[in-house]
């Protein structure tokens, strides 16, 4: 009687534990699909003071991984950036309209582990169409900052140079957001004279009216 | 045979709970944020960084003792605040309304993630944002009284609202990624 007691014990335990670390283990293999990268949390020493050091998670960009259950946590981040593309554009100095531009920029996120931690913990829990929408907004953003620094004739006389600066002006702004700028491509002409007249705004960068 | 019957599925039974029970129990015990978030355990008093608090930061995994400690998450990704200064007096008189783009995040420095932790925990992020756009809108209308016309389109006058805004975010336990203008008007 006790004898059965104990060996349908065992038995229980022993089918129940390896059902459910089976399937916990199942579920803790990761493959990592193109486009995207796999960030585990792990566990990390600490110094006197009780403040932990060095790389808080680990970054698997391709192939199998298996997140420990319980003992790790793997989240799936993509890492695919929507290309940018802004059309008519007007740039201003002082109140005059200066330029219409078309702005097209392919940016990504940092490449080196470092650049990608900082990427993934400030846009890791973003749905894709809000990150794509803030990097947006900021490489136009600079975009605008940039040219209405500089002469319109002097971006109009040689726009290969004007490109070249922008480029290197974007790139230094959104490396601190850990993103890279991968290609860039302006295209400006002057205003012309309807463009010139933006109703009941006096000075705008772009015909925004403030109401 | 059916008493023996009894026993072995009653033995199975009590296998069967004791493995749920050990599976639950690890997964209560272990608590561990995801990259893009911060631990927050509290319940105790704790030692970090030299000062001693009721709670305590972390961005790795933990053990928690079930009841008497309590682990929250502290989402520290970037917040996009959109600044709009509606009606603002420029130097001189001049009224504009300007709206600037400014990314926003929960601090990861372990000096100031307290101040954050005691402020923000729990509250949902659009709390956050709302917090850090006021404290922008207040230092862009204070700057703007102070500029013309062409100094506040120049991306200057730009560094200078993330720099004179940094000390009060900082206070609470923010830290700004980024600012841009992104329009700006004059009122008729």
């Amino acid at each position: 009687m006790e004898q059965a007691l104990v060996i349908g014990f065992a038995l229980g335990f022993f089918v129940c534990s390896t059902l459910l670390w089976g399937f916990f283990i199942l579920r803790g293999i990761v493959r990592v699909p193109p486009g995207h990268v796999l960030g585990v949390t792990r566990a990390g020493q600490e110094d006197a003071a009780g403040q932990e050091s060095g790389r808080p998670f680990a970054l698997v960009r391709s192939g199998t991984r298996l997140v420990m259950p319980f003992f790790q946590r793997g989240v799936l981040y993509r890492i695919q950036l929507a290309p940018i593309s802004r059309r008519g554009l007007t740039v201003t100095r002082g109140g005059v309209p200066l330029l219409v531009c078309d702005l097209e920029a392919e940016v990504k996120p940092a490449k080196d582990a470092d650049g990608l931690t900082g990427y993934i913990q400030a846009f890791g829990g973003h749905e894709a169409a809000e990150v794509d929408e803030v990097v947006g907004r900021v490489v136009e953003g600079c975009a605008r900052h940039f040219l209405a620094l500089h002469p319109a004739d002097e971006l109009l006389a040689d726009p290969e140079l004007a490109e070249n600066r922008l480029r290197k002006y974007l790139a230094t702004e959104l490396e601190y957001l850990r993103i890279r700028l991968k290609a860039l491509r302006l295209t400006m002409r002057p205003v012309s004279g309807t463009s010139r007249s933006t109703g009941a705004s006096e000075f705008s960068m772009d015909g925004f009216r403030a109401d | 045979m059916e008493n023996h019957l009894l026993y072995w599925i009653l033995g199975g039974a009590a296998g069967f709970a004791l493995a749920a029970f050990e599976v639950l129990l690890i997964r209560s015990l272990f608590r561990v944020p995801p990259p893009h978030k911060l631990l927050v355990v509290s319940g105790r008093q704790y030692r970090q960084g030299g000062k001693t608090r009721g709670f305590a930061v972390y961005g790795r995994p933990r053990a928690v003792m079930p009841v008497v400690e309590r682990a929250d998450e502290l989402d520290t990704t970037c917040l996009p605040c959109t600044i709009e200064v509606r009606n603002a007096y420029l130097k001189g008189g001049v009224l504009v309304t300007a709206r600037w783009l400014a990314l926003v995040s929960i601090t990861r420095d372990p000096a100031l993630t307290p101040e954050a932790v005691e402020r923000f925990l729990g509250r949902p992020l659009s709390e956050v944002a709302q917090v850090a756009t006021e404290t922008f809108e207040g230092v862009a209308r204070g700057l703007l009284a102070t500029a013309d016309l062409q100094e506040m389109e120049h991306p200057d006058f730009t560094v200078r609202l993330a720099v004179e805004a940094e000390p009060s975010l900082q206070k609470m336990g923010l830290a700004v990624f980024h600012v841009c203008l992104e329009r700006c008007g004059k009122e008729v």
